[in-house]
């Protein structure tokens, strides 16, 4: 062992005032194998500096019968308990629970609180430090349970405790619980899903076509096979959403009477409305064009995007009671000042529909476009005459849509001239996603990457063509900007009718002036204005935030509330299935017709499929401890330093914690209220060694029969979670039925059904049926 | 608030140690366990060390009357604490064996003995506190000593030879 300073408590405060001393990194010995046994193994994540034992705490050591309670001081030692006649006459369960843990002499060191308390004793956790270094478990750091892929018969049949942070809802800028709606998929709740989604993204349809997908290279599978495919999951739910529009996009609850204006009606916009209006405020889009939709009608190109998809977007938020006013520039046709005088706050989102210039001679020839400009003149249903040679300038999405857009629209040759490289993994790798750059060559368009522009050819005010410089080197180390030409290399020409620039975009100019009015508390900027371009869900996640930072500035009391993760353990799946391959209309079709949308869409069979893929990632070790079980089945209250807690709110566990036990947090005393006399209890353990292994499944029953009839039940299982499971509609099931082989078999069903055993421990759904059915039969 | 302790007081097999808790060679540290004291510090080494986890039994001493693992008990939490290991059980005098000590060597209750003291602590425990022992009790306080060299059936027939010579 490391060394460590050692304390004697003498009392429960000076332990508690310790502890909070150590302010976390001081453990408590309650007696028992776990600490000094992980110490020795050096196997905690981080070792502690101190060591509090409270076993020197006096009077702390009882068993008392008072009225109809059995109270148990936490430092009773557990031989203590598994001897002690009350506790055998009217708690038999608990002798028997007691009784059951380790080997004698373990039980004359192990106390009541201490066995409680205890951590997991998952063996890629407590793999000793001696063998080989330690494993960095998901407990201790790292992000993946060894268990999910490794050997796991002794984990949990029922799923993972929770992470605290997903890694794949860490990596969407909107944070989206991806993993709590694929687990609804995975059981059929669609509707359960659909809500979930959208309580984090309210645009899902949308992003479900047009985002970088943030999530999928963080994905756990990743490292396995391939990524769950989150994006097409969403897209399916998202469209659900938008069939079923008039049932998820409600009115909200109640009105706060505030009143929020909200300026551009692109996905910053459209999301902060969302959320407003969830909040229960009264919420006004103004948009300067015709139509509602921003950057997702008028850049994004209908090929990924349908335009019916932004329409019926737009139709759920006013279902919401989002009032929309088109045709409605800012300055121009009102002023902010007015604004305010009508609305209680404000939100600007209006983007950057301003092109960058390149600044080269020759710019401004006929047959000079900037990209942005031509996709909204497309997308607004004009025809450009742009020739069948093109020449797009740039590497990023924009550049390619406009390219993408220039071929379905006729063009014949098409070139994009960027000066990143073409090198996917290069610090100067064009800004343009994977796929887009292989679609894009895919349709025929013709990448020159590495050049610069030095000239834009012209012959009487026309395009002619361009005359590009070799370009070096794009970005520096740090990513900064900083383009370097080869100006004495090689320059040759390309020559083209038409020219797109798509070299970037900014707010702009003459509205520069709302950034200075920031200082104004009613009024806030978010989405591409405020970061520059970005995507869509970034633009979701500004105004979500900001959608936030508006309600506190109202700070109405009336509080949508923000979604709560669920503390209970997730579905962890492994299967060995392929992901879904995605399936895209034949290149001859889809080049045709701007309209046809490139990638279809997946059926609810198969994303239910793929959902499974999902690992749902979090720390598979069961709950060791055998009087968990037991005083959740008697319904025990269990006193602590800070609180009176039920038993079965004390065990909550997440892959880090097993109990919500705080680290300055003691437990006391615990309190049973003594069942009826006549019920029949029960705990029942299967181990593989008996005096020194830990549950593989155990049962806790308490039953009241009378006459063959069920007249109440209470059953618990323990050794197959990370929790006890508290079977909670058992009552409903069993109560006022006669207790027969048939009903015991019938519920054990009905139970494991949502059993997801490993790859190695279905054997303990075997085990754990019996010991239920033997509960419930009363049989020896 | 200095709660921290500078000695501790044990009585081991009948005499009484104070020790000073520190970092110095001859003093006790806090990572110290019980087992490596006795065997290290005061050279008792008929407890023995094995699994030094807390699963075979092999470490076991009564401590204040019951039959406890001493790799898993750190030293500094031992004050005031009345301990016993094999060597105590000999009559200090005379140095006459104890009962179940004769009837493991009558019924030849071991083979290679590594298990041995951790066996007769265990069984000395059970017949302090228990008068009249089943045989199904004698099995339960001797469930957490494990034997390698499988001489369970011979331990159980000392232990009920030594209850038979006691009555």
């Amino acid at each position: 062992m490391k060394p460590f300073e050692h304390y004697n408590a003498k009392t429960v405060k000076e332990a508690v005032n310790l502890l909070s001393r150590y302010k976390g990194n001081a453990k408590v010995n309650a007696g028992g194998t776990d600490l000094i046994s992980a110490m020795k193994n050096r196997c905690l994540k981080e070792y502690p500096k101190a060591i509090v034992n409270i076993k020197t705490i006096p009077n702390l050591n009882y068993i008392k019968t008072k009225g109809k309670t059995i109270r148990i001081g936490a430092l009773t030692k557990l031989s203590d308990i598994a001897e002690s006649p009350e506790i055998k006459k009217y708690c038999r369960l608990l002798s028997d629970a007691a009784r059951s843990v380790a080997s004698p002499n373990v039980r004359n060191m192990a106390t009541i609180a201490g066995n409680l308390a205890q951590d997991v004793r998952c063996w890629y956790y407590r793999y000793p430090h001696q063998v080989g270094g330690t494993i960095k478990c998901l407990r201790k750091g790292g992000e993946l349970c060894n268990a999910l892929l490794g050997e796991n018969r002794y984990h949990s049949i029922f799923g993972a405790a929770p992470l605290e942070n997903y890694p794949c809802s860490e990596g969407c800028p909107a944070h989206i619980d991806i993993n709590i709606y694929i687990n609804e998929i995975k059981k059929g709740n669609i509707d359960d899903a659909a809500r979930t989604l959208l309580k984090s993204n309210p645009l899902p349809a949308i992003t479900g076509r047009v985002c970088p997908v943030f999530c999928e290279p963080k994905c756990n599978r990743g490292a396995y096979d391939e990524p769950v495919a989150i994006q097409c999951i969403e897209r399916t739910i998202g469209d659900l959403i938008l069939e079923r529009y008039e049932e998820f996009y409600q009115q909200p609850v109640a009105e706060t009477g505030k009143n929020v204006a909200v300026f551009g009606s692109g996905p910053a916009g459209l999301s902060a409305a969302f959320f407003l209006r969830r909040y229960g405020h009264k919420v006004t889009i103004f948009e300067k064009f015709s139509e509602p939709g921003g950057m997702l009608l008028y850049s994004i190109p209908p090929y990924r995007l349908p335009k019916d998809i932004v329409k019926r977007q737009i139709k759920a938020l006013e279902h919401m009671g989002i009032l929309f006013k088109t045709g409605v520039e800012i300055e121009k046709d009102i002023t902010i000042q007015e604004l305010k005088k009508k609305f209680d706050a404000i939100f600007i989102a209006i983007g950057t529909w301003e092109s960058i210039k390149l600044g080269v001679p020759g710019e401004d020839a006929q047959g000079v476009y900037y990209a942005l400009d031509y996709l909204k003149r497309i997308n607004n249903g004009e025809d450009v005459g742009i020739g069948e040679k093109v020449v797009v300038i740039g590497g990023g999405s924009v550049a390619i849509d406009a390219a993408r857009t220039a071929i379905r629209k006729g063009a014949k040759d098409v070139h994009i001239v960027c000066l990143e490289s073409w090198d996917f993994d290069s610090k100067d790798r064009m800004l343009a996603l994977d796929d887009e750059i292989i679609d894009a060559e895919e349709e025929g368009i013709i990448i020159h990457p590495n050049l610069g522009i030095k000239e834009i050819l012209k012959a009487e005010g026309r395009v002619k063509g361009i005359q590009t410089v070799r370009c070096l080197s794009v970005r520096e180390a740090d990513g900064t900007f900083n383009p370097i030409f080869d100006e004495s290399g090689p320059s040759f020409v390309i020559e083209a009718e038409s020219i797109l620039i798509a070299i970037g975009q900014r707010t702009e100019n003459f509205l520069y002036s709302i950034f200075k009015i920031t200082d104004d508390p009613s009024v806030f900027i978010g989405g591409d204005m405020e970061t520059g371009p970005s995507t869509v869900i970034q633009a979701i996640a500004s105004g979500k935030e900001k959608a936030g930072a508006i309600n506190r500035f109202l700070n109405t009391t009336e509080f949508y509330k923000e979604n709560q993760r669920i503390q209970y353990f997730v579905a962890s799946n492994f299967n060995q299935l392929p992901r879904i391959k995605i399936q895209k209309v034949p290149l001859k079709e889809r080049v045709s017709d701007i309209n046809i949308e490139e990638i279809l869409s997946v059926g609810f069979d198969d994303i239910q499929t793929e959902s499974k893929r999902c690992f749902n990632c979090g720390c598979l070790a069961t709950q060791p401890s055998d009087i968990a079980v037991a005083l959740i089945a008697l319904d025990a209250v269990i006193v602590t330093t800070k609180r009176r807690i039920k038993a079965k709110d004390l065990f909550k566990a997440t892959a880090t914690r097993l109990t919500n036990l705080e680290y300055d947090e003691l437990i006391k005393d615990i309190i049973i209220p003594i069942p009826p006399i006549e019920s029949i209890q029960r705990y029942e353990k299967f181990t593989l060694r008996k005096p020194i292994d830990f549950a593989i499944a155990s049962v806790a029953g308490i039953l009241k029969i009378e006459n063959g009839i069920c007249k109440d039940v209470k059953i618990v299982l323990g050794g197959v979670a990370p929790e006890p499971i508290c079977i909670d509609g058992i009552k409903r099931d069993l109560a006022g039925k006669k207790i027969d082989h048939e009903i015991a078999e019938e519920i054990s069903q009905k139970i494991f059904k949502s059993a997801y055993p490993l790859s190695q421990n279905a054997y303990k759904v075997q085990i754990a049926k019996t010991l239920l059915k033997r509960a419930i039969m009363n049989n020896p | 608030m200095n709660n921290k302790q500078k000695t501790i007081n044990l009585k081991i097999n009948g005499e009484f140690y104070e020790f000073e808790i520190g970092e110095k060679d001859w003093q006790i540290r806090p990572h110290h366990t019980l087992s490596h004291t006795l065997r290290e510090i005061l050279n008792l080494t008929g407890t023995k060390i094995s699994c030094d986890d807390g699963a075979c039994g092999a470490c076991t001493v009564i401590m204040d009357g019951k039959a406890v693992l001493s790799c898993l008990i750190l030293t500094v939490e031992c004050d005031g604490k009345e301990i016993t290991t094999i060597e105590g059980l000999k009559d200090p005098k005379t140095g006459e064996l104890d009962l179940l000590q004769k009837k493991f060597i009558e019924h030849n209750a071991f083979q290679c003995g590594f298990c041995t003291p951790g066996m007769i602590m265990s069984s000395k425990a059970l017949l302090e506190k228990t008068q009249h022992p089943t045989e199904e009790e004698i099995k339960e306080a001797l469930s957490g000593n494990f034997c390698r060299c499988i001489s369970y059936y011979q331990v159980i027939k000392a232990v009920k030879a030594a209850l038979n010579e006691r009555r």
